[in-house]
């Protein structure tokens, strides 16, 4: 006896929704070094430097989770225009792969302008998703 | 979920650790350490999925 109704939960995150160790880490040294380069250990307002860097970590995860959904999601042509998203993708150094809703699309897409200097980042259509190289 | 530990940089070493519940499947953590003169920073991030 088969359910009549396919079933709709989901029990694993699809591959843009996972979290990534090394875009992650990447984020985690950069806030670090952007609140401590210029401080000098004081006990009275490191518990307060740690709070910081926690929130603005955990907010920074939390827009790049969004962005990379949003690039799934839109049309590429739309996504592909934000200079914030191409920063964000610049650094997660490996190709990745972005999934898209079936539709026509054009079979390669260059991001302007460059994310970083002397880079390039091109988003490849292989049917229904999207190969991201940087 | 992310945790934050700063100290005071006085050339030794120190043992640190962390622990989290989590699935192998989804879920996975990142962690970094920074250091200068006078202090040390460790931060690691939990990414845990709901569902």
């Amino acid at each position: 006896m088969a359910d009549a109704a396919e079933n709709t939960y989901n029990t694993r995150p699809s591959f843009h929704q996972k979290f990534k160790p090394s875009a992650v880490k990447v984020l985690i040294s950069t806030v670090m070094s952007e609140k401590l380069a210029d401080k000098t250990y004081s006990s009275e307002t490191a518990a307060q430097w740690s709070r910081e860097i926690s929130d603005e970590v955990k907010a920074r995860c939390a827009q790049t989770r969004r962005l990379l959904v949003d690039a799934a999601s839109v049309d590429a042509g739309l996504a592909c225009s934000g200079g914030e998203l191409a920063t964000v993708l610049a650094r997660i150094r490996r190709p990745m792969r972005l999934q898209a809703a079936a539709r026509p699309c054009p079979p390669a897409l260059e991001i302007a302008p460059p994310p970083l200097a002397g880079s390039s980042l091109s988003l490849t259509c292989l049917g229904t998703s999207w190969w991201c190289r940087c | 979920m992310v945790q934050v530990l700063i100290g005071e940089q006085r050339g030794e070493g120190i043992r640190y650790g962390g622990r989290c519940l989590w699935d192998p499947n989804t879920d996975s953590y990142a962690e970094d350490s920074y250091r200068n003169d006078s202090l040390f920073c460790v931060a690691s991030a939990y990414g845990v999925y709901l569902y």
